[in-house]
């Protein structure tokens, strides 16, 4: 079980009228996550979501807070804990991408996990065996991010996070990598944090969705998914 | 004609030294300069291109005062260490250095920028710290900034002569240069060795710079072909 | 013999033999030198523009004492100075004037005072020929559009050629037509390559370059009259470091030998 409470001041982002009234906005988020649960996170852009996500996995630092795993802690602002990414359980799935331009698709994720027989297996997972030695610029967007994908998952993390994944993809892809993600997610049952801002998306794979606005959580709902 | 080959010898022994130490003295400088945000970075950076300001000789000058074996600083490091930075090669090492310095540090610094954020949190977020993460993603991705450092260091260190002439006193295999060998046969109205002297070195430099050059093209292509990673 | 003559033939032997002793003197001076004992590596400083003679008179040194070496190492005047003021490993210092030596010696940093070895001569050079008729006022033709011409505040022939032109009340005529130079070298690099005309030093003419001009006189180089500008005096200094140092007092001795000075002859310059 992943805990949290944590508060940031964020900048507001953009040019708008509402940022020159309020330049900055208060991120306050209390929430739990339970042992293989899909939890999705909504929201307009600049409501704080990835911060959010950015602050579970030790990218940013929250003002106020705790961030717990099954009782062990990763950040408590009280008793000045802050774990870097490194030793956190994590595996993070980027918007773009982010693969090792120089290491192809197996080394990419032999960065992960040394164990080659495991690596391949992991690339076999995601429908990319046979592109294993091709170097990322050999690859179409929707392999990528399946590369990014297995990366994340190699080293066996507790928690998965996954920074609105699909928002690079084109339509026609973005339903079979959801559909990747999701047995993924199912078949390995591992903790899922997604950020994303499209209804769709989530209820297609996600098993509670939270709502935030202007860094507030405003609402909690499970979802119903074939 | 005099004709001498021991300033090529000490030009190179220069250039080689100058080139490595910088490379790798000056990264650490280069990843603060490209990545931190505090608010002293910018007034720290722009006292490195210092000695881009400064007329060569002046800052010989002012390298000969400092380390002169009268100051007092020259007494120390003569004293303790028996160590001399004026008309010394490792003198005209360390000069060299600080002239050298923009160079190396710029081309480096570019070539750290030029890496998206993602990919170096995508490194920490699989469990590398930030040494590992360095030697393993950072370094294989920015060889042409890397070349372009060694190659700028090194062609401007081969023809670097007011420093030079400062503070080496141009004495034969120790600090006489082939740009300072060229000025002396000039000088001395010998201008058939200065022709040979200045040959020589343009055609080496030439093929050298030409060579690193290939190198960098043939990585720039490749990385142009990379799609948004 | 009467009396009159007895005392000039009394007085004409004496001073032949003095003047036999004084070249014994010399020649013991040099020869006072223990070949063995000078042979070390000895380094010369010098002006730059004395780099065509320090040629001669290292080989000519090295050849007289096979043990020993010799290496001249050129520069500005004002940064050789500057130099050995901070250290530098320099043996002697071969100037093109009089005044950087004696700054050495105020500075407390020389063996002895300063020694005169030789006088520059101011010669006014031109690549095409010229009527030298009318001496430095060809200077004043319509045709002559420019001249190069050592700055006369840090250079000595600069200084030099501007006495001498206005001594002759030139200077006001001919002054927009300098071309300033930072150094002799400078000087004669500007006559060679940009104005075709300018005021050299004499030895200049001994070097490679312009030897083919050296039995011109009165077509292509006239020698300035030197009742027109101050001695260009020429002076070295030996450093207080060499002070013992054989092979140093020996190229000392070299420079103010009869072999030294025929070699600045042959080299453009005057004996002091």
């Amino acid at each position: 079980m992943i805990q949290f409470e944590l508060e940031k001041t964020l900048k507001r982002p953009g040019k708008s009228k509402e940022r020159l009234e309020k330049p900055s906005f208060r991120l306050e988020v209390k929430f739990a996550l339970a042992k293989g649960q899909f939890v999705g996170i909504l929201g307009p852009s600049g409501s704080g979501k990835s911060t959010l996500i950015r602050c579970l996995a030790g990218l940013e630092k929250p003002d106020v807070g705790f961030i717990r795993l099954d009782g062990f802690t990763w950040f408590d602002s009280h008793l000045t804990i802050n774990l870097p990414p490194q030793q956190r359980s994590i595996g993070m799935v980027f918007q773009d991408y982010a693969l090792f331009p120089h290491l192809s698709a197996l080394g990419n994720v032999l960065y992960a996990n040394s164990d080659r027989p495991k690596a391949m297996e992991w690339l076999d997972r995601v429908g990319l065996a046979d592109h294993a030695s091709h170097l990322p610029r050999e690859l179409s967007g929707g392999q990528k991010q399946r590369v990014a994908l297995a990366r994340a998952l190699a080293r066996e993390p507790e928690l998965l996070l996954l920074d609105e994944p699909l928002s690079a993809l084109d339509e026609e892809l973005r339903a079979d990598l959801g559909e990747l993600i999701l047995s993924v997610q199912r078949s390995t049952r591992i903790t899922a944090l997604m950020v994303t801002h499209s209804r769709q998306e989530i209820a297609r794979l996600c098993d509670t969705v939270i709502e935030l606005k202007s860094g507030k959580l405003v609402s909690e709902k499970s979802c119903q998914k074939l | 004609m005099t004709i001498d080959l021991l300033p090529f010898a000490v030009s190179l022994q220069l250039g080689l030294w100058v080139t490595v130490i910088l490379a790798v003295c000056m990264f650490p400088f280069a990843w603060i300069f490209a990545r931190s945000t505090k608010a002293w970075v910018p007034w720290v950076e722009s006292l490195f291109s210092l000695s881009l300001v400064l007329p060569p000789t002046v800052l010989g000058f002012y390298l000969l005062l400092f380390f002169s074996p009268l100051s007092p600083l020259g007494q120390f490091l003569d004293n303790t260490f028996g160590l001399r930075l004026v008309f010394t090669f490792p003198g005209l090492v360390l000069a060299s250095c600080i002239a050298g310095m923009p160079f190396m540090i710029t081309a480096l610094r570019n070539g750290i920028m030029a890496i998206p954020e993602h990919v170096l949190e995508a490194s920490w977020t699989l469990g590398k710290g930030r040494l590992e993460t360095i030697w393993h993603v950072v370094l294989p991705n920015m060889r042409p900034a890397i070349l372009a450092g060694v190659i700028t260091t090194f062609a401007h260190t081969l023809g670097e002569f007011g420093v030079v002439l400062m503070i080496g006193g141009s004495l034969p295999g120790i600090s006489k240069v082939v740009s300072i060998a060229i000025f002396e046969r000039v000088e001395a109205q010998d201008f058939a060795s200065a022709h040979v002297y200045a040959g020589i070195l343009l055609l080496t430099s030439y093929v050298g710079v030409f060579l690193l050059n290939r190198i960098q093209r043939t990585q720039r292509l490749r990385d142009a072909r990379r799609d948004s990673v | 013999m009467a009396t009159k003559h007895r005392w000039s033939c009394i007085v004409l032997l004496l001073s032949l033999s003095s003047q036999t002793y004084a070249q014994n003197l010399n020649f013991s001076a040099t020869n006072g030198f223990d070949s063995n004992k000078v042979a070390d590596s000895i380094i010369v400083a010098a002006a730059a523009n004395l780099a065509s003679v320090g040629d001669l008179l290292k080989s000519a040194f090295e050849a007289k004492y096979a043990k020993a070496s010799v290496t001249f190492v050129y520069g500005a005047s004002g940064a050789l100075s500057a130099q050995i003021q901070n250290g530098a490993p320099y043996q002697l210092f071969l100037s093109a004037d009089l005044e950087f030596p004696k700054r050495i010696f105020d500075a407390g940093l020389a063996a002895a005072r300063p020694q005169i070895y030789a006088r520059g001569m101011l010669i006014l050079f031109s690549l095409k020929a010229l009527e030298f008729k009318k001496g430095l006022a060809v200077l004043s033709d319509p045709t002559i559009k420019q001249f190069a011409l050592a700055s006369p505040e840090i250079a000595p022939y600069g200084k030099a050629g501007r006495e001498a032109l206005v001594s002759l009340g030139l200077w006001d005529l001919v002054k927009a037509k300098i071309v300033t130079a930072q150094s002799i070298s400078q000087a004669i690099q500007f006559t060679i390559g940009a104005t075709g005309i300018g005021l050299i030093n004499k030895s200049a003419l001994y070097s490679k370059n312009l030897a083919s001009f050296i039995d011109k006189e009165g077509l292509n180089w006239y020698q300035v009259d030197d009742s027109l500008y101050s001695p260009l005096v020429q002076a070295y200094v030996v450093l207080k470091s060499a002070a013992s140092n054989q092979t140093t007092m020996a190229f000392a001795g070299f420079l103010s030998s009869r072999e030294g000075k025929a070699i600045f002859l042959q080299a453009g310059y005057a004996l002091p």
